[in-house]
């Protein structure tokens, strides 16, 4: 690498280190990618201007010219660097569909009104739907619904259509997510 | 026996279908609480919905068929369902099947139970070919890891038992097709399949693209290769 070259790329890497601490410093870069990209111009600049440090990494890759050992390692810090954002962004994928599934499950239950389960543990459907009152059903052809028993009044809408009165009590948890296996995922920034 | 029973129909995109298909399992399964995931439908699907006997769950955003069942599996496991029925919302499912099908569930010889195209016949042959190729290969491959043939693993109608909620929001899957199979069938639950009956899709449009075709088989075999570890390591976890 000549000298000129060395300083070429020393002001490209003064150039990003500045664009990367202004980055960091609005709060537009997240300080821990910042570290990264610092870390990896600092060494790439410091790699450049000693030469025998310069010779040896060529050494260290296998590579015959300082050229190729660079562009072997800016390929390997590149492909390292898109997996990671490639995971980071995964991650906030991940939360975003949490968040849209909680609003959607919210919402419905708020539709649907409280789940009702019967005091005395036998199940029954919020619309009154029973193990009983299928038994009976048959498979082809069908059968219309009027087999079916103990059906509630129908009144509004969704769940609440089937609510008996008295008999009942309001079960379930409120809607909620579990991270997954009870770990949260980490992101940055 | 499944007491409570929850029908949910993910749907995107569904606004000639829609309601037709809910009317159709308010009909045959009346009493039956009906839950429709529209999962980020930019049509009139949503204010169908608006006009029909079912909870709605609406995603903002498009998230796919898999996140949408499991938006579904979470309404069942929070609202202490004890089933779980899953179909299609482009009508090629035919909801008068799903009380037979319910009514082989409660016998209690399985944990999920598929709507199965191919069980009785075991034949592709009126499938398209790249279909074809596929539904075969992903029925191999599942036969092949879990020891357990299953002739139709991309069926949209199945009935899921409450004790199969919990590992299903636990690990994401891609379209809960044969990844999800494998990663039942490895924690130890019981699949089995049921004959059924579809209709051709009149309507809208099949959710995979030519380029979803190249895709799915690909994504679809990593992801069961992943679902045998998965369950392996849950397996490992739980005995220790």
């Amino acid at each position: 690498v000549t000298l000129q070259g060395v300083l070429i790329l020393d002001m490209a890497g003064i150039l990003l280190l500045v664009w990367v601490l202004n980055l960091v410093r609005g709060g537009r870069l997240y300080v821990g990618y910042g570290v990264v990209f610092i870390l990896a111009t600092v060494l790439t600049m410091v790699a450049l201007s000693i030469q025998a440090l310069l010779r040896l990494l060529t050494r260290l890759v296998g590579a015959v010219y300082p050229t190729s050992a660079l562009t072997l390692l800016a390929f390997g810090f590149i492909v390292l660097m898109l997996v990671y954002v490639l995971t980071q962004l995964t991650i906030v994928s991940n939360r975003v569909a949490l968040v849209v599934q909680e609003l959607a499950l919210q919402r419905a239950t708020e539709q649907a009104g409280p789940p009702l389960v019967p005091r005395d543990g036998t199940g029954t459907s919020d619309r009154g739907v029973t193990s009983e009152s299928v038994e009976g059903a048959s498979n082809v052809p069908f059968r219309p619904a009027a087999g079916y028993s103990g059906e509630p009044p129908a009144e509004g809408r969704g769940h609440r259509a089937g609510r008996w009165p008295g008999d009942w009590r309001t079960a379930g948890p409120g809607v909620g997510t579990g991270g997954r296996r009870g770990r949260p995922e980490r992101a940055r920034g | 026996l499944p007491s409570r029973v929850l029908v949910a129909i993910p749907a995107y995109n569904e606004a000639a279908t829609i309601r037709d298909v809910v009317l159709r399992v308010r009909d045959s399964l009346s009493q039956c609480d009906l839950l429709v995931v529209n999962d980020g439908s930019r049509d009139a699907t949503a204010e169908i919905l608006k006009g029909l006997d079912a909870v709605a769950a609406t995603h903002i955003c498009n998230l796919g068929y898999g996140r949408a069942v499991q938006t579904a599996i979470k309404y069942a496991l929070h609202r202490q369902y004890d089933a779980l029925v899953t179909l299609d919302a482009d009508g090629q499912h035919h909801p008068e099947q799903i009380r037979g099908m319910l009514q082989t569930f409660e016998a209690g010889e399985c944990d999920v139970l598929l709507g199965s195209r191919y069980v009785t016949t075991r034949n592709y042959s009126e499938v398209p070919l790249g279909r074809r190729v596929g539904m075969r290969l992903f029925s191999i491959l599942v036969r092949l890891v879990t020891g357990k043939r299953v002739y139709d693993t991309t069926s949209g109608l199945k009935v899921i038992s409450r004790s199969a909620f919990d590992p299903l929001t636990r690990w994401h899957f891609v379209d809960f097709h044969a990844e999800a199979i494998v990663y039942l069938l490895g924690l130890g639950y019981r699949i089995r399949e049921y004959p059924i009956s579809t209709s051709e899709r009149i309507h809208g449009h099949s959710m995979y693209d030519a380029l979803s075709h190249l895709k799915y088989p690909l994504k679809t075999c990593l992801m069961i290769l992943l679902g045998m570890i998965e369950a392996a390591l849950t397996r490992r976890r739980s005995r220790a």
